[in-house]
């Protein structure tokens, strides 16, 4: 038996290294390709153990040991050929196998009977060998199966059909191989163990393109085992050779040895080798968990940069940034949840939400597999599930187009908030478990500061947002125009401001709450009439304002103007009889009125107000009150102009009044007794002029809506019956209907609308109550009630003044305003109002 | 990826789930994935000019809109814009145009279309369908590469010529005869070459008529298959076989069966009466056959699975609606009676349906009206875990008589076959009956005169191979004459209508209708 050297050490410690990567591979799930990497590793173990037991001279000779290295020196090229063969998909060179299998059986008995290795023994502690005449042929025949392989892998990787990332460690593999195999044919360096080197070498090159391009998965218990057992065997080694090399040096140059000078070496080494324990460690982790050290690191990265951010578009890039550097992904998607519904895309390149495009719904297969709880889902698993079979030909299409190969779910809190959807990397591969195991952890940790930035959003929209109408509101009014101003971002702009005619009224008519919900359908109306770019905000009660950008005053007169007849027709055509609003405007320009924000303000409130005081529902730009100050002429013929409208209306509708009461000759001269009282009552009860005119036309026009009920209703000679009651009470809306449409002459709608209202709340059309009722409104219920009283009607004869007084009495403060029926019977006791009979 | 590279990579789960993962759906995801693909056939319907015209230009929202807003349809109301090949009316590009007959329609033929993705979902289908063929369980299968492929069927541009096209992108076969050599053959010759080369080389698969399969397994028993003498093995495995044949037949002295020379790993059998043939094919070749039910117009609709106990409907191939039996005999009769439909969640054991399909996918048809009868078998299959509907192909609706896939008898082609042969007719009435587990017509005539039955049985069967060619070739490829004739008494048929005051259907009668005629009937 010969002393062990590095010559036996090294198939000693091949052998070794080969069986651990059997019992890896044994390990992993078994496919063609493993099960054949299996068999030509067991055929290196045959090779470098027959090596190994034959450089020790163990019996029964060396010979028999070379013997055994044989057997496995002629099935490497053939097992590795037929690897090849599987690896390729090569399938039309079966004959080539079959052909090779039959010489190396061939080989094999030439082998026996001593044709490839005459003789093989220690002489003297020389190895010595004599080759037969078969040893060149099996060397020829070796080369050319390997050749043949090589050749099969560099076609496939020309016709494009493997890629090169995938081989290159198989081809360095290979090339190894064949330089150990050539490097035999030489006996002075044949005797050294190189061939068995290189040929470790290629395993090991083999079985990382196998577990780095997933040819096999090696499962984690079986990766640790390597990585220990790597570990073990590398110190041992070290250990052993270093100590074989000191032993022989001591006793070479010292000629001392004993066991002393052993535990001696031991002891030196043990010190001097233990940096290596930790550099050996952390190399072996470097290469089996290098990756995962990596990815603490990103992890670690990333959770400090996000606990510092906010900014929703902010956080998104910085998880894009971050995956593209951790996965190496080509293309990375986000879908974010919106309104629970739709998940819109992240546009990477313009580096925000883009709204406007909408992902998947909530109904989306894919939604609602993750909806399920179901954590990644693989390009894959989607074409490989049934339960995907239901996407749409587009949808695929799309999936497709992403060349979206990893989704991943973003939860909050059990929902499902987004999802990430990653490309294939860059190289082409597919991901690892590491890498999704990244992925999946930065976006476990994104969802709470998605959360977060989402709540932090909220706030900050609702800070710059109006509660009501959803719109900006006034403070960012003010940030906008002070940005525009000092950014000079664009050379022109314009600001309108909008005020809703006699909102006031409206209100008193129909409550606050009415009032708001006129207010959310204006703003709704100015938002469908207004562009992505034009900043619209309430401004406050009930004005609005809007930043025009980049036109002109008299563009954005025409973009108001645009919206005042939109006002005017949503609320005119409107089924509601009572709607009646409109909205006054003013626009002014930068630069031309101003380059100061307040100034511009102010200008746009002046054109505003120029607006309501020449008859309301109008757009006024600034410049154009300036020009009409200058040409007042005109002005007064305008106004003149808007009088003889006025007039032409307004006789047309008491030339409809006056048809009304021929209707009913009962009520013949009804309208103008009405407006007659209510002027003596309005003036008894001290009303500003201004409410003294709307009195007088509300009372020549109270009636007016009676043109729509039917004459036999009208003319009824008996009590009304209940429906026909409420055919009857429907004149109060008609005549709204017919008085909005007549310019100036909206103020006195309200009278009009409330003189069937009961000051207990008991009449109509909208059962106000006191106070609520305007003022107005109540002076006219009192004078109607009085007149109709005293007047023959078609189901009874006048009633005495004195009787009427009576009835006033009796339901003052239920149905009448107390104070003002007092006033008024005062008035007609003390005959200070002439009281018109039949 | 591709099968052929899951079948490298040994991916046998990861295949089963992708090709037949759809048995393991719940009954609600798979109305799920019906609704979804309506949706979208919908969508695709109101783009083009059939579509419009289908959905009366209005487009259903929901199911429920689908079914109450769309009429159900039959080939006519197709046949204008299919027959002249109108691409531009339909919903989607057409990658193939699959002929078919048209037995009593306005043409001798009809016409389908199929787009790309529907060729894709059809191979898909048929690849589950062939992986079933050849397991024993779930996950447990022998389908691979280059199997050798007994492919028994019409060519292009019938459907069962499309698999090969469609599957080729997918899997690679051996085809016996290969595809192009097959495609110059007729029908006959092609599945003889086919037994031919498979008794050489071995075989692994086979697609067919279950009657021809039969058939061939039949000759070979009864030694009249002139395949046998020309038997060279290519292979260690066929060698073998022949070899223990012969110490079978020549030294036990035993009957050679096709089973000891064939080693099928699956067999998929499609034609109207594969039922009937199972038991004999699994006696013949020593595999029991699986059943794929579809046709030119609805594509691979059902598969039956390793566990025998029914079809499994695909989820993805058409929107399935189901006409209750009474329902579908009431509107046969009547043809302004509309007829309803139940879903499949709605489909209740033991009852009888005809079906009512909506092709998915850019299809043409909406709520078409194939002619296919199914029975529920059951709504699970609980012994193999597949939680959906089981069902049985019955035959064609009552109106049609289907013989062994091969041919279809209408009234009309009986009615002519009788003029032709100017026997004097009175009165016939026909039904399907099966003999030795083989299809035949069975005609009940009334003659005015007597005639000799083998007389009026030979020129009705001579009439009926002349008009129609899928009959004849049940005599010369399956050697079976398909006719029987009952002669019955004079006046049987104006006795009944005295008698009973009904109508008697021609086609199909109630087995009540034909005891009361054959009541004293002269044999």
């Amino acid at each position: 038996m010969q002393p062990i050297s590095y010559l036996t050490l090294i198939p000693f410690a091949a052998s070794i290294l080969y069986i651990i990567l059997l019992i890896v591979v044994y390990g992993s799930r078994k496919n063609k390709i493993a099960r054949s990497y299996m068999y030509y590793i067991i055929a290196m173990i045959v090779w470098s153990f027959g090596s190994f037991m034959m450089k020790t001279d163990i019996p029964p000779s060396s010979l028999f040991w070379n013997k055994i290295l044989c057997v496995g020196l002629i099935a490497i090229p053939v097992m590795f050929y037929s690897f090849t063969l599987i690896l390729t998909d090569i399938k039309q060179q079966k004959w080539i196998l079959y052909t090779s299998y039959i010489t190396a059986f061939i080989l094999l008995i030439a082998n026996f009977l001593g044709l490839i290795m005459k003789t093989a023994s220690y002489v003297d502690g020389v190895f010595l060998y004599s080759l037969g005449p078969a040893a060149a042929v099996m060397a020829i025949w070796s080369m050319v199966i390997l050749t043949i392989a090589l050749f099969n892998i560099i076609h496939k990787i020309k016709k494009h059909e493997l890629s090169f990332s995938r081989v290159k460690y198989i081809l360095l593999g290979l090339f190894f191989m064949m330089v150990g195999g050539l490097l035999n044919l030489d006996n002075r360096i044949g005797k050294y163990p190189f061939d068995i080197v290189l040929n470790t070498l290629n395993a090991f090159l083999i079985a990382y393109a196998i577990y780095r391009f997933k040819f096999l998965e090696i499962k984690l218990i079986v990766k640790k085992g390597i990585a220990y057992s790597l570990y073990t065997f590398l110190l041992t080694g070290l250990y052993v050779i270093s100590i074989m090399i000191l032993q022989q040096f001591l006793s070479d140059k010292l000629k001392y040895s004993n066991i002393i000078s052993a535990l001696i070496v031991g002891f030196i080494l043990a010190i001097v080798l233990q940096p290596f324990y930790h550099f050996i460690q952390s190399a072996i982790d470097r290469i089996f968990y290098r990756e995962k050290i990596k990815f603490q690191n990103i992890v670690k990265e990333f959770s400090e940069i996000t606990n510092h951010l906010l900014d929703l578009n902010q956080i998104i890039l910085a998880l894009m940034d971050v995956i593209h550097k951790g996965l190496k992904t080509k293309i990375i998607h986000l879908a974010l949840i919106n309104d629970n519904d739709y998940y819109v895309v992240y546009d990477e390149s313009a580096k925000k939400l883009n709204e406007g495009k909408q992902m998947f719904n909530a109904h989306h297969p894919i939604v609602k597999w993750f909806a399920e709880g179901k954590t990644i889902l693989t390009k894959k698993d989607i074409e490989q599930l049934s339960y995907f079979s239901s996407l749409w030909s587009s949808e695929k299409k799309f999936i497709e187009k992403m060349n979206a190969e990893l989704f991943i779910p973003i939860r909050f809190r059990e929902s499902l908030i987004g999802i990430l959807i990653l490309s294939e990397n860059n190289i082409g591969e597919v991901y690892t478990s590491d890498e999704v195991d990244l992925a999946y952890t930065l976006v476990n940790h994104v969802a709470a500061v998605f959360d977060n930035s989402k709540l932090y959003a909220q706030a900050k929209q609702q800070a710059i947002t109006d509660g009501l109408t959803k719109l900006y509101n006034h403070r960012y009014f003010h940030d906008q125009l002070k940005f525009l101003i000092s950014s000079t971002v664009y050379e022109t702009f314009s600001i309108a401001i909008l005020d809703v005619d006699l909102f006031k009224f409206y209100n008193d008519m129909y409550g606050h709450s009415a009032g708001d919900r006129a207010l959310v359908k204006i703003a709704n109306v100015i938002k469908e009439n207004t562009s992505k770019e034009d900043v619209v905000v309430r401004y406050g009660g009930e004005e609005f304002a809007i930043i025009y950008p980049n036109i002109t005053g008299k563009e954005s007169l025409e973009a108001i103007e645009k919206i005042r007849q939109a006002v005017e027709n949503y609320f005119f055509t409107t089924s509601n009889y009572g709607e009646f609003i409109t909205i006054s405007a003013g626009v002014s320009n930068y630069p031309i009125d101003s380059k100061d924000g307040e100034s511009l303000i102010d200008f746009a409130d002046k054109a505003m107000y120029a607006a309501k005081q020449t008859g309301r529902n109008k757009a006024i730009l600034f410049t154009d009150i300036d020009e009409m100050n200058k040409t007042s002429k005109q002005s007064i013929d305008l106004e003149k102009l808007q009088d003889r409208i006025k007039s032409a209306y307004i006789s047309s509708v008491y030339a409809l009044a006056a048809t009304i009461d021929a209707k009913d000759h009962y009520t013949f001269g009804h309208s103008e007794n009405v407006a007659n009282l209510a002027v003596a009552l309005a003036k008894e009860a001290n009303f500003s002029p201004a409410q003294i005119e709307i009195v007088r036309s509300a009372g020549l026009l109270h009636d007016i809506g009676k043109i729509g009920i039917p004459e036999n209703i009208l003319t009824k000679p008996a009590s009304l019956t209940k429906d026909e009651f409420e055919v009857m009470k429907k004149h109060v809306d008609i005549s709204i209907t017919i008085i909005k449409h007549i310019p100036n002459l909206i103020d006195v709608i309200p009278a009009i609308m409330s003189h069937h209202e009961r000051y207990d709340g008991g009449g109509y059309p909208l059962g106000r109550k006191r106070e609520n009722i305007p003022i107005e409104g109540r002076c006219l219920c009192i004078v109607d009630a009085f007149d109709a009283m005293v007047s023959d009607r078609p189901y009874r004869k006048a009633l005495s003044v004195d009787i009427a007084i009576e009835e006033l009495d009796r339901n003052k403060g239920t149905q009448f305003d107390p104070n003002l029926t007092e006033l008024f019977v005062k008035m007609i006791q003390e005959g200070r109002v002439p009281v018109h009979r039949e | 990826m591709r099968l052929k590279e899951m079948l490298r990579e040994e991916a046998y789960q990861e295949i089963w789930d992708k090709y037949c993962g759809f048995i393991d759906l719940s009954l609600d995801e798979f109305m799920e994935i019906q609704e979804r693909l309506l949706l979208e056939q919908i969508d695709m319907l109101d783009n083009c000019a059939l579509g419009k015209r289908i959905l009366h230009n209005q487009k259903p929202k929901t199911v429920e809109e689908f079914r109450q807003m769309v009429p159900l349809t039959t080939y006519e109301d197709y046949a204008d814009i299919l027959l002249k090949k109108q691409e531009d009316a339909l919903p989607s590009h057409v990658m193939y145009w699959i002929k078919t007959t048209w037995k009593g329609g306005i043409q001798d033929e009809k016409w389908a279309p199929y787009s790309d993705s529907m060729i894709e979902e059809h191979a898909k289908n048929f690849i589950a369908a062939l992986i079933l063929s050849t397991s024993k369980k779930r996950y447990d299968f022998s389908l691979r590469d280059h199997d050798k492929f007994l492919y028994g069927m019409a060519p292009l541009p019938f459907l069962t010529g499309l698999a090969p096209y469609g599957l080729k992108h997918e899997i690679e076969f051996d085809y016996l005869p290969p595809t192009e050599e097959a495609e110059r053959l007729d029908f006959k010759e092609r599945n003889k070459e086919g037994f031919r080369i498979a008794l050489n080389e071995g075989v692994d698969l086979f697609f067919g008529l279950s009657s021809v399969l039969v058939k061939m397994g039949e000759e070979f028993m009864n030694g009249s298959s002139n395949t046998k003498k020309k038997i060279r093995p290519k292979n260690v495995k066929v060698a073998f076989r022949l070899i223990r044949a012969f110490y079978k037949k020549k030294i036990l002295k035993q009957p050679l069966l096709p089973k000891d020379l064939f080693h099928f790993k699956g067999i998929l059998c499609g034609g109207t009466d594969s039922r009937e043939y199972k038991d004999k094919i699994e006696y013949l070749f020593g595999k029991r056959p699986i059943e794929i039910f579809g046709g030119t117009e609805i594509a691979t609709v059902a598969i039956e699975t390793w566990g025998g106990n029914g079809l499994t409907f695909f989820p993805d191939v058409n929107f399935l609606e189901f006409i209750p039996e009474h329902e579908s005999i009431i509107s046969l009769n009547d043809k302004d009676y509309v007829p309803q439909t139940v879903l499949l969640n709605e489909l209740v054991p033991g009852e009888k349906y005809e079906i009512v399909t909506t092709k998915f996918r850019g299809g043409a048809f909406v709520r078409y009206r194939v002619g296919d009868m199914i029975q529920c078998m059951a709504l699970e299959d609980t012994e193999h875990q597949i939680h959906l509907p089981q069902i049985r192909y019955i035959d064609r609706i009552a109106n049609v008589i289907d013989l062994a896939g091969f041919t279809r008898i209408t009234r009309s082609s009986i009615d002519q076959a009788i003029e032709q042969t100017n026997l004097p007719a009175i009165d016939w009435c026909a039904t399907k009956e099966f003999i030795n587990q083989k299809p035949i017509l069975h005609l009940y005539l009334e003659l005015a005169s007597p005639v000799d039955n083998k007389i009026v049985t030979q020129s009705i069967h001579e009439q009926l191979k002349l008009l129609d060619i899928d009959y004849q070739n049940m005599e010369t490829l399956l050697d079976l004459f398909p006719l029987n004739v009952t002669l019955l008494d004079k006046g049987s048929f104006s006795q009944f209508k005295k008698g009973t005051k009904q109508q008697i259907d021609k086609i199909n009668p109630a087995k009540e209708v034909l005891e009361i005629l054959l009541n004293g009937v002269t044999k």
